[in-house]
Protein backbone atom coordinates (compact mmCIF):
# COMPACT_ATOMS: atom_id res chain seq x y z
CA UNK A 1 0.00 0.00 0.00
CA UNK A 2 1.12 3.39 -1.35
CA UNK A 3 1.98 5.75 2.57
CA UNK A 4 -0.50 8.77 2.93
CA UNK A 5 2.41 10.96 2.58
CA UNK A 6 2.66 10.20 -1.42
CA UNK A 7 -1.27 11.10 -2.16
CA UNK A 8 -0.65 14.43 0.59
CA UNK A 9 2.15 15.35 -1.63
CA UNK A 10 0.04 15.26 -4.67
CA UNK A 11 -2.81 17.18 -3.00
CA UNK A 12 -0.46 19.77 -1.97
CA UNK A 13 0.78 19.99 -5.90
CA UNK A 14 -2.64 20.78 -7.19
CA UNK A 15 -3.73 22.86 -4.04
CA UNK A 16 -0.79 24.86 -4.77
CA UNK A 17 -1.38 25.13 -8.65
CA UNK A 18 -4.98 25.95 -8.28
CA UNK A 19 -3.84 28.84 -5.93
CA UNK A 20 -1.19 30.28 -8.38
CA UNK A 21 -3.97 30.46 -11.34
CA UNK A 22 -6.56 31.86 -8.79
CA UNK A 23 -3.93 34.51 -7.89
CA UNK A 24 -2.34 35.21 -11.60
CA UNK A 25 -5.14 34.81 -14.27
CA UNK A 26 -7.40 37.33 -15.08
CA UNK A 27 -10.52 35.31 -16.44
CA UNK A 28 -13.61 34.92 -14.10
CA UNK A 29 -14.33 31.33 -15.64
CA UNK A 30 -11.00 30.38 -14.97
CA UNK A 31 -10.51 31.63 -11.39
CA UNK A 32 -13.46 29.46 -10.75
CA UNK A 33 -12.04 26.40 -12.65
CA UNK A 34 -8.96 27.05 -10.55
CA UNK A 35 -10.91 27.33 -7.13
CA UNK A 36 -12.28 23.96 -8.02
CA UNK A 37 -9.01 22.65 -8.26
CA UNK A 38 -8.10 23.88 -5.10
CA UNK A 39 -10.84 21.70 -3.46
CA UNK A 40 -10.24 18.89 -6.14
CA UNK A 41 -6.46 18.64 -3.86
CA UNK A 42 -7.87 19.05 -0.33
CA UNK A 43 -10.56 16.34 -1.40
CA UNK A 44 -7.39 13.91 -2.51
CA UNK A 45 -6.20 14.55 0.71
CA UNK A 46 -9.24 13.92 3.12
CA UNK A 47 -10.30 10.42 0.91
CA UNK A 48 -6.48 9.62 1.56
CA UNK A 49 -6.31 10.02 5.40
CA UNK A 50 -9.91 8.16 5.32
CA UNK A 51 -8.14 5.12 4.02
CA UNK A 52 -4.97 5.61 6.62
CA UNK A 53 -7.08 5.57 9.61
CA UNK A 54 -9.53 3.31 8.30
CA UNK A 55 -12.73 4.79 8.31
CA UNK A 56 -15.17 6.56 6.03
CA UNK A 57 -15.17 9.86 7.52
CA UNK A 58 -13.01 11.22 5.10
CA UNK A 59 -15.00 10.05 2.51
CA UNK A 60 -18.19 11.42 3.98
CA UNK A 61 -16.22 15.10 4.90
CA UNK A 62 -15.29 15.07 0.60
CA UNK A 63 -18.98 14.31 -0.28
CA UNK A 64 -19.78 17.35 1.23
CA UNK A 65 -17.04 19.03 -0.09
CA UNK A 66 -18.29 18.05 -3.52
CA UNK A 67 -21.73 19.40 -2.40
CA UNK A 68 -20.62 22.46 -1.72
CA UNK A 69 -18.49 22.94 -4.95
CA UNK A 70 -21.63 22.38 -6.53
CA UNK A 71 -23.81 25.20 -4.89
CA UNK A 72 -20.69 27.31 -5.14
CA UNK A 73 -20.54 26.60 -9.13
CA UNK A 74 -23.97 27.25 -9.32
CA UNK A 75 -23.51 30.48 -7.97
CA UNK A 76 -20.41 31.43 -9.19
CA UNK A 77 -21.50 30.80 -12.66
CA UNK A 78 -24.90 33.31 -11.17
CA UNK A 79 -22.62 35.85 -10.74
CA UNK A 80 -20.04 35.51 -13.68
CA UNK A 81 -23.44 36.06 -15.69
CA UNK A 82 -24.02 39.36 -14.04
CA UNK A 83 -20.81 40.72 -13.80
CA UNK A 84 -20.96 39.99 -17.48
CA UNK A 85 -23.74 41.46 -18.64
CA UNK A 86 -22.43 45.05 -16.36
CA UNK A 87 -19.05 45.22 -18.18
CA UNK A 88 -19.61 42.94 -21.34
CA UNK A 89 -15.95 41.53 -19.95
CA UNK A 90 -14.75 38.64 -18.05
CA UNK A 91 -12.10 40.87 -17.20
CA UNK A 92 -11.99 40.75 -12.97
CA UNK A 93 -9.39 43.97 -13.61
CA UNK A 94 -12.72 45.52 -14.93
CA UNK A 95 -13.83 45.64 -11.17
CA UNK A 96 -10.68 46.82 -9.46
CA UNK A 97 -12.63 49.84 -8.79
CA UNK A 98 -13.62 47.66 -5.91
CA UNK A 99 -9.42 48.03 -4.56
CA UNK A 100 -9.05 49.06 -0.97
CA UNK A 101 -8.80 52.84 -0.28
CA UNK A 102 -4.99 54.40 -1.39
CA UNK A 103 -4.26 51.78 -3.38
CA UNK A 104 -2.68 52.57 -6.93
CA UNK A 105 -4.78 51.37 -10.02
CA UNK A 106 -2.83 48.51 -11.79
CA UNK A 107 -2.59 50.13 -15.77
CA UNK A 108 -1.68 47.48 -18.41
CA UNK A 109 0.83 49.53 -20.09
CA UNK A 110 2.58 46.25 -22.01
CA UNK A 111 0.80 46.71 -25.67
CA UNK A 112 -0.37 43.43 -27.43
CA UNK A 113 1.73 42.52 -30.65
CA UNK A 114 0.43 43.43 -33.93
CA UNK A 115 -0.76 40.42 -35.11
CA UNK A 116 -3.83 40.25 -37.59
CA UNK A 117 -6.44 38.65 -36.37
CA UNK A 118 -7.41 35.54 -38.29
CA UNK A 119 -9.90 35.38 -40.94
CA UNK A 120 -13.62 34.46 -39.89
CA UNK A 121 -14.90 31.40 -40.73
CA UNK A 122 -15.86 30.75 -44.09
CA UNK A 123 -19.96 30.77 -43.70
CA UNK A 124 -22.70 29.55 -46.03
CA UNK A 125 -24.74 32.07 -48.30
CA UNK A 126 -28.48 32.61 -47.88
CA UNK A 127 -30.30 30.50 -49.64
CA UNK A 128 -32.45 30.70 -52.33
CA UNK A 129 -30.33 33.67 -53.78
CA UNK A 130 -27.84 32.97 -56.49
CA UNK A 131 -24.15 33.63 -54.77
CA UNK A 132 -22.09 36.52 -57.32
CA UNK A 133 -19.52 35.33 -59.18
CA UNK A 134 -17.26 38.18 -59.42
CA UNK A 135 -15.45 37.47 -63.39
CA UNK A 136 -16.98 34.77 -64.80
CA UNK A 137 -19.41 34.26 -67.06
CA UNK A 138 -22.68 32.65 -66.75
CA UNK A 139 -24.80 30.66 -68.88
CA UNK A 140 -27.52 32.89 -68.77
CA UNK B 1 23.53 11.50 -0.60
CA UNK B 2 22.34 14.89 -1.78
CA UNK B 3 18.80 13.60 -2.89
CA UNK B 4 16.42 13.66 0.44
CA UNK B 5 19.26 14.09 3.00
CA UNK B 6 17.24 15.03 6.06
CA UNK B 7 20.51 14.13 8.97
CA UNK B 8 21.44 18.31 8.05
CA UNK B 9 19.93 20.85 9.92
CA UNK B 10 19.13 22.60 6.84
CA UNK B 11 15.83 22.16 6.10
CA UNK B 12 15.55 22.45 2.70
CA UNK B 13 17.13 19.86 0.37
CA UNK B 14 17.23 18.94 -3.16
CA UNK B 15 14.47 16.46 -3.27
CA UNK B 16 12.32 19.84 -2.48
CA UNK B 17 14.18 22.41 -4.06
CA UNK B 18 13.91 20.70 -7.78
CA UNK B 19 10.20 20.60 -7.80
CA UNK B 20 9.95 23.95 -6.24
CA UNK B 21 12.02 25.80 -8.52
CA UNK B 22 11.46 24.07 -11.90
CA UNK B 23 7.62 23.95 -11.34
CA UNK B 24 8.33 27.80 -10.45
CA UNK B 25 10.16 28.72 -13.57
CA UNK B 26 7.61 26.81 -15.71
CA UNK B 27 4.65 27.99 -14.68
CA UNK B 28 6.10 31.81 -14.20
CA UNK B 29 7.21 31.55 -17.95
CA UNK B 30 4.26 30.36 -19.14
CA UNK B 31 1.66 32.04 -17.54
CA UNK B 32 -0.21 34.45 -20.31
CA UNK B 33 1.68 37.71 -21.24
CA UNK B 34 1.49 40.05 -24.39
CA UNK B 35 4.85 38.64 -25.33
CA UNK B 36 4.43 35.34 -27.27
CA UNK B 37 6.10 32.97 -25.80
CA UNK B 38 8.20 29.59 -27.47
CA UNK B 39 6.43 26.17 -27.76
CA UNK B 40 9.95 24.85 -27.26
CA UNK B 41 11.04 26.47 -24.07
CA UNK B 42 7.71 26.16 -22.38
CA UNK B 43 7.05 22.35 -23.02
CA UNK B 44 11.21 22.14 -21.82
CA UNK B 45 9.58 23.76 -18.65
CA UNK B 46 6.88 21.71 -17.98
CA UNK B 47 8.72 18.64 -18.60
CA UNK B 48 11.00 19.66 -16.17
CA UNK B 49 8.26 20.41 -13.70
CA UNK B 50 6.82 16.96 -14.11
CA UNK B 51 10.48 15.50 -13.38
CA UNK B 52 10.95 17.59 -10.47
CA UNK B 53 7.17 16.46 -8.80
CA UNK B 54 8.48 12.80 -9.94
CA UNK B 55 11.94 13.49 -7.87
CA UNK B 56 10.31 14.70 -4.74
CA UNK B 57 7.47 11.38 -5.32
CA UNK B 58 10.43 8.90 -5.62
CA UNK B 59 13.14 10.36 -3.40
CA UNK B 60 11.78 12.91 -0.79
CA UNK B 61 10.00 10.77 1.16
CA UNK B 62 12.23 7.75 1.89
CA UNK B 63 9.89 4.81 0.38
CA UNK B 64 10.88 2.07 -1.26
CA UNK B 65 9.38 1.34 -4.04
CA UNK B 66 8.39 -2.41 -5.64
CA UNK B 67 7.50 -2.44 -9.24
CA UNK B 68 3.45 -3.16 -8.77
CA UNK B 69 0.34 -1.97 -10.96
CA UNK B 70 -0.86 -0.34 -7.77
CA UNK B 71 2.95 2.06 -7.94
CA UNK B 72 2.68 2.79 -11.56
CA UNK B 73 -0.93 3.82 -11.67
CA UNK B 74 -0.31 6.34 -8.65
CA UNK B 75 2.90 7.50 -10.56
CA UNK B 76 0.86 7.37 -13.61
CA UNK B 77 -2.52 9.37 -11.99
CA UNK B 78 -0.48 11.73 -9.83
CA UNK B 79 1.93 13.27 -12.62
CA UNK B 80 -1.43 13.37 -15.08
CA UNK B 81 -3.24 15.55 -12.48
CA UNK B 82 0.18 17.96 -11.92
CA UNK B 83 0.51 18.01 -16.03
CA UNK B 84 -2.64 19.06 -17.56
CA UNK B 85 -2.86 21.17 -13.96
CA UNK B 86 0.03 23.17 -14.96
CA UNK B 87 -1.52 22.90 -17.84
CA UNK B 88 -5.00 24.41 -17.05
CA UNK B 89 -3.63 27.86 -15.22
CA UNK B 90 -1.03 28.72 -18.22
CA UNK B 91 -3.92 28.10 -20.79
CA UNK B 92 -4.85 31.40 -22.14
CA UNK B 93 -8.45 29.73 -24.33
CA UNK B 94 -10.49 29.16 -21.76
CA UNK B 95 -12.15 26.17 -23.11
CA UNK B 96 -9.28 24.75 -24.00
CA UNK B 97 -8.69 25.14 -19.84
CA UNK B 98 -12.16 23.74 -18.81
CA UNK B 99 -11.04 20.63 -21.23
CA UNK B 100 -7.58 20.31 -19.04
CA UNK B 101 -9.29 20.74 -16.28
CA UNK B 102 -11.51 17.95 -16.80
CA UNK B 103 -8.06 15.66 -17.34
CA UNK B 104 -7.44 16.49 -14.04
CA UNK B 105 -10.56 15.55 -12.29
CA UNK B 106 -10.18 12.22 -14.31
CA UNK B 107 -6.81 11.51 -12.60
CA UNK B 108 -8.35 12.87 -9.36
CA UNK B 109 -10.46 10.13 -9.30
CA UNK B 110 -8.03 7.46 -10.85
CA UNK B 111 -6.66 8.12 -7.24
CA UNK B 112 -10.06 7.88 -5.25
CA UNK B 113 -10.20 4.72 -6.60
CA UNK B 114 -6.66 3.45 -5.60
CA UNK B 115 -7.45 4.78 -2.09
CA UNK B 116 -10.94 2.63 -2.40
CA UNK B 117 -13.66 4.90 -2.55
CA UNK B 118 -15.29 3.96 -5.71
CA UNK B 119 -18.12 5.87 -4.79
CA UNK B 120 -16.87 8.72 -4.72
CA UNK B 121 -14.90 8.30 -7.95
CA UNK B 122 -18.26 7.95 -9.61
CA UNK B 123 -19.70 11.01 -7.60
CA UNK B 124 -17.22 13.53 -8.75
CA UNK B 125 -16.89 12.16 -12.25
CA UNK B 126 -20.91 12.50 -12.52
CA UNK B 127 -21.24 16.04 -10.60
CA UNK B 128 -17.47 17.48 -12.22
CA UNK B 129 -18.42 16.58 -15.63
CA UNK B 130 -21.67 18.25 -15.58
CA UNK B 131 -20.06 21.31 -13.99
CA UNK B 132 -17.93 21.60 -16.75
CA UNK B 133 -20.33 20.97 -19.23
CA UNK B 134 -22.12 24.14 -18.16
CA UNK B 135 -19.04 25.80 -17.49
CA UNK B 136 -18.21 25.33 -21.48
CA UNK B 137 -21.56 26.48 -22.34
CA UNK B 138 -20.69 29.83 -20.67
CA UNK B 139 -17.33 30.05 -22.09
CA UNK B 140 -18.77 29.88 -25.73
CA UNK B 141 -22.02 32.08 -24.79
CA UNK B 142 -19.19 34.90 -23.36
CA UNK B 143 -16.24 34.58 -24.67
CA UNK B 144 -15.14 36.37 -27.93
CA UNK B 145 -13.32 34.86 -31.40
CA UNK B 146 -10.11 36.11 -32.40
CA UNK B 147 -7.76 38.53 -30.76
CA UNK B 148 -6.58 39.70 -27.77
CA UNK B 149 -8.07 40.48 -25.00
CA UNK B 150 -7.32 41.73 -21.25
CA UNK B 151 -9.05 38.72 -19.82
CA UNK B 152 -7.32 35.77 -21.65
CA UNK B 153 -3.65 37.24 -22.47
CA UNK B 154 -2.50 39.18 -19.76
CA UNK B 155 -1.48 38.25 -15.85
CA UNK B 156 -1.99 39.81 -12.68
CA UNK B 157 1.20 39.97 -10.88
CA UNK B 158 3.08 36.23 -12.25
CA UNK B 159 6.22 35.83 -10.83
CA UNK B 160 4.78 37.31 -7.08
CA UNK B 161 1.73 34.70 -7.96
CA UNK B 162 4.17 31.89 -8.98
CA UNK B 163 6.56 32.39 -6.32
CA UNK B 164 3.88 32.41 -3.35
CA UNK B 165 2.29 29.62 -4.98
CA UNK B 166 5.85 27.40 -4.99
CA UNK B 167 6.85 28.76 -1.49
CA UNK B 168 3.45 27.68 -0.14
CA UNK B 169 4.22 24.22 -2.27
CA UNK B 170 7.45 24.06 -0.61
CA UNK B 171 6.75 24.27 2.83
CA UNK B 172 4.05 21.68 2.72
CA UNK B 173 6.77 19.03 1.06
CA UNK B 174 8.93 20.05 3.55
CA UNK B 175 6.64 19.15 6.39
CA UNK B 176 5.99 15.82 5.02
CA UNK B 177 9.42 14.99 4.50
CA UNK B 178 9.85 15.57 8.34
CA UNK B 179 6.98 14.01 9.50
CA UNK B 180 7.12 10.80 6.90
CA UNK B 181 10.82 10.07 6.60
CA UNK B 182 11.31 6.85 7.95
CA UNK B 183 14.34 4.91 6.23
CA UNK B 184 16.79 5.67 9.33
CA UNK B 185 14.36 4.38 11.55
CA UNK B 186 14.17 0.99 9.20
CA UNK B 187 17.84 0.85 9.28
CA UNK B 188 18.30 0.95 12.77
CA UNK B 189 15.14 -1.43 13.41
CA UNK B 190 17.22 -3.58 11.48
CA UNK B 191 20.79 -3.14 13.26
CA UNK B 192 18.78 -3.28 16.40
CA UNK B 193 17.35 -6.92 15.07
CA UNK B 194 21.08 -8.06 13.87
CA UNK B 195 22.46 -7.09 17.31
CA UNK B 196 19.38 -9.00 19.18
CA UNK B 197 19.89 -12.07 17.70
CA UNK B 198 23.59 -12.13 17.59
CA UNK B 199 25.80 -14.90 18.80
CA UNK B 200 28.74 -12.95 19.39
CA UNK B 201 29.29 -9.17 19.99
CA UNK B 202 30.41 -7.12 16.88
CA UNK B 203 33.95 -5.60 16.86
CA UNK B 204 32.18 -2.42 16.14
CA UNK B 205 30.45 -2.16 19.17
CA UNK B 206 33.36 -2.99 21.18
CA UNK B 207 34.57 0.57 19.78
CA UNK B 208 33.91 3.26 21.61
CA UNK B 209 33.80 5.86 19.62
CA UNK B 210 30.90 4.25 17.49
CA UNK B 211 29.15 2.33 19.94
CA UNK B 212 28.61 5.97 20.97
CA UNK B 213 27.50 7.35 17.50
CA UNK B 214 24.91 4.33 17.29
CA UNK B 215 23.22 5.14 20.93
CA UNK B 216 23.23 8.47 19.80
CA UNK B 217 21.65 7.54 16.35
CA UNK B 218 18.82 5.59 18.24
CA UNK B 219 18.03 7.93 20.84
CA UNK B 220 17.62 11.02 18.18
CA UNK B 221 15.59 8.84 15.89
CA UNK B 222 13.42 7.42 18.89
CA UNK B 223 12.62 11.21 19.80
CA UNK B 224 12.23 12.28 16.28
CA UNK B 225 9.32 9.26 16.10
CA UNK B 226 7.72 10.44 18.98
CA UNK B 227 9.20 9.21 21.60
CA UNK B 228 8.12 10.08 25.52
CA UNK B 229 4.78 11.21 23.97
CA UNK B 230 3.31 7.97 24.12
CA UNK B 231 3.09 4.80 26.29
CA UNK B 232 5.42 2.04 25.22
CA UNK B 233 4.26 -1.39 26.03
CA UNK B 234 7.34 -3.13 27.42
CA UNK B 235 8.19 -6.39 25.28
CA UNK B 236 8.99 -9.07 27.38
CA UNK B 237 9.46 -12.35 26.06
CA UNK B 238 11.81 -15.52 27.27
CA UNK B 239 14.07 -13.30 30.03
CA UNK B 240 12.41 -10.98 32.43
CA UNK B 241 14.17 -7.90 32.28
CA UNK B 242 15.20 -6.69 35.45
CA UNK B 243 13.72 -2.95 35.45
CA UNK B 244 10.31 -3.11 33.67
CA UNK B 245 10.18 0.24 33.01
CA UNK B 246 13.64 1.70 32.83
CA UNK B 247 15.06 3.21 29.39
CA UNK B 248 16.53 0.48 27.21
CA UNK B 249 18.79 2.81 25.75
CA UNK B 250 20.22 4.11 29.03
CA UNK B 251 20.61 -0.25 29.51
CA UNK B 252 21.89 -0.06 26.03
CA UNK B 253 24.65 2.43 27.35
CA UNK B 254 25.15 0.39 30.17
CA UNK B 255 25.96 -3.11 28.82
CA UNK B 256 28.31 -1.35 26.37
CA UNK B 257 30.45 0.34 29.23
CA UNK B 258 29.75 3.54 27.81
CA UNK B 259 29.26 5.57 31.15
CA UNK B 260 32.02 7.29 32.29
CA UNK B 261 32.83 5.13 35.69
CA UNK B 262 32.02 6.39 38.72
CA UNK B 263 34.70 5.76 40.68
CA UNK B 264 38.16 5.33 39.56
CA UNK B 265 39.17 1.46 38.18
CA UNK B 266 41.89 0.55 39.83
CA UNK B 267 42.65 -2.16 37.52
CA UNK B 268 42.77 -0.20 34.89
CA UNK B 269 40.85 -2.96 32.76
CA UNK B 270 37.63 -2.34 31.34
CA UNK B 271 34.54 -4.52 32.44
CA UNK B 272 34.03 -6.96 29.94
CA UNK B 273 30.85 -6.33 27.91
CA UNK B 274 27.61 -8.57 28.91
CA UNK B 275 26.16 -10.04 25.89
CA UNK B 276 23.11 -11.33 27.52
CA UNK B 277 22.44 -7.29 28.49
CA UNK B 278 23.05 -6.16 24.98
CA UNK B 279 20.90 -8.41 23.48
CA UNK B 280 17.97 -7.78 26.22
CA UNK B 281 18.49 -4.50 25.64
CA UNK B 282 18.40 -4.37 21.90
CA UNK B 283 15.34 -6.45 21.79
CA UNK B 284 13.80 -3.73 23.73
CA UNK B 285 15.04 -0.74 21.35
CA UNK B 286 14.04 -2.86 18.26
CA UNK B 287 10.48 -3.30 19.85
CA UNK B 288 10.22 0.53 20.72
CA UNK B 289 11.14 1.20 17.36
CA UNK B 290 8.52 -0.75 15.74
CA UNK B 291 6.34 0.12 17.89
CA UNK B 292 6.29 3.70 17.26
CA UNK B 293 6.65 3.05 13.68
CA UNK B 294 3.81 1.70 12.98
CA UNK B 295 2.04 4.18 15.31
CA UNK B 296 3.22 6.79 13.35
CA UNK B 297 2.29 4.43 9.84
CA UNK B 298 -1.34 4.29 11.58
CA UNK B 299 -0.97 0.55 11.48
CA UNK B 300 -1.49 0.62 15.36
CA UNK B 301 -3.63 2.53 17.63
CA UNK B 302 -1.94 3.90 20.65
CA UNK B 303 -4.97 3.54 22.61
CA UNK B 304 -5.70 0.59 24.59
CA UNK B 305 -9.04 0.19 22.33
CA UNK B 306 -10.15 0.64 19.27
CA UNK B 307 -12.87 1.51 17.26
CA UNK B 308 -13.48 -0.32 14.23
CA UNK B 309 -15.84 -0.37 11.21
CA UNK B 310 -17.62 -3.55 10.83
CA UNK B 311 -18.30 -4.63 7.10
CA UNK B 312 -21.80 -2.48 6.94
CA UNK B 313 -20.29 0.66 8.63
CA UNK B 314 -21.32 -0.35 11.97
CA UNK B 315 -19.03 1.19 14.91
CA UNK B 316 -17.59 -1.52 17.04
CA UNK B 317 -14.63 -1.32 20.20
CA UNK B 318 -12.16 -3.90 19.56
CA UNK B 319 -8.93 -4.16 21.69
CA UNK B 320 -5.99 -2.86 20.09
CA UNK B 321 -3.01 -5.12 19.28
CA UNK B 322 -0.29 -3.39 21.09
CA UNK B 323 2.32 -5.99 19.11
CA UNK B 324 3.69 -4.47 15.80
CA UNK B 325 4.62 -7.30 14.29
CA UNK B 326 0.79 -8.91 14.33
CA UNK B 327 -0.52 -5.19 13.52
CA UNK B 328 -1.85 -4.96 10.10
CA UNK B 329 -3.28 -2.61 7.92
CA UNK B 330 -6.87 -0.76 9.24
CA UNK B 331 -9.18 -1.85 6.19
CA UNK B 332 -11.52 -0.10 4.66
CA UNK B 333 -14.96 -2.36 4.35
CA UNK B 334 -15.23 -4.28 1.37
CA UNK B 335 -18.87 -2.63 0.49
CA UNK B 336 -18.07 1.11 0.30
CA UNK B 337 -21.35 2.33 -0.91
CA UNK B 338 -23.75 0.49 1.23
CA UNK B 339 -21.03 1.27 4.61
CA UNK B 340 -20.89 5.30 3.08
CA UNK B 341 -24.56 5.47 3.12
CA UNK B 342 -25.11 3.64 6.56
CA UNK B 343 -22.36 6.16 7.89
CA UNK B 344 -24.29 8.93 6.28
CA UNK B 345 -27.40 8.37 7.59
CA UNK B 346 -26.33 7.35 11.09
CA UNK B 347 -23.39 9.43 12.38
CA UNK B 348 -23.60 12.41 9.87
CA UNK B 349 -27.41 12.95 9.61
CA UNK B 350 -27.92 16.42 10.98
CA UNK B 351 -24.75 17.47 8.48
CA UNK B 352 -26.48 15.71 5.46
CA UNK B 353 -29.93 17.54 5.72
CA UNK B 354 -27.85 20.43 6.17
CA UNK B 355 -26.00 19.84 3.03
CA UNK B 356 -29.52 19.55 0.86
CA UNK B 357 -30.75 22.71 2.52
CA UNK B 358 -27.41 23.96 1.34
CA UNK B 359 -28.15 23.08 -2.48
CA UNK B 360 -31.72 23.82 -2.27
CA UNK B 361 -30.86 27.49 -1.03
CA UNK B 362 -28.29 27.25 -4.09
CA UNK B 363 -30.18 26.59 -6.68
CA UNK B 364 -33.04 29.51 -5.69
CA UNK B 365 -30.05 31.90 -4.93
CA UNK B 366 -28.54 31.03 -8.66
CA UNK B 367 -32.02 31.61 -10.20
CA UNK B 368 -32.50 34.88 -7.83
CA UNK B 369 -28.96 36.34 -9.56
CA UNK B 370 -29.10 35.20 -13.19
CA UNK B 371 -32.46 34.71 -13.73
CA UNK B 372 -33.95 38.18 -14.20
CA UNK B 373 -32.83 40.49 -17.14
CA UNK B 374 -33.60 43.03 -19.43
CA UNK B 375 -35.13 41.99 -22.45
CA UNK B 376 -33.20 41.20 -25.59
CA UNK B 377 -29.52 40.99 -23.64
CA UNK B 378 -27.61 37.91 -23.20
Amino acid sequence: MIPVSYYLAVGAGLFALGLIGFLARRNLIVMFLCAEMMLQGVGLNFVAFSRHHGNLHGQVFTLFIITVAACEAGLALAFILLLYRRKKTLDVSAWQDLREQGLEPTVDDEPFPDIAPEEPSPTLPVAGREPERKGEHTHA
Amino acid sequence: MLLGNTNSDFPLNWAVLFPVITGFLAVWYLLPTPRPRSLVHGTLGVLAAIAGLGTFLFAGLGGDWPFNPEVILFYAFSLMAFTFGILMIVQRNPARSALFFSVVVLSVCGLFLLLAAPFLMAATIIIYAGAIIVTFLFVIMLSHQGGFSDANDRSREPSLAAAVGFLLLGTMLVVLQRVYWTREADDLIKQCDHLANATALDDSLREQGRARLFVADVRRVREKLGHGKLDIPTHVDGKQRREIDSDPVGDLEEALNLNPPTWPSTSGQEMPISLEEVKSAARQIHFELTYLKAVREGRISPAAEVVELSPYGQSKTVAASADPAKAEIKRLPNANIAALGRVLFTDHLIAIELGGTLLLVATIGAIAIAGSRPEKTV
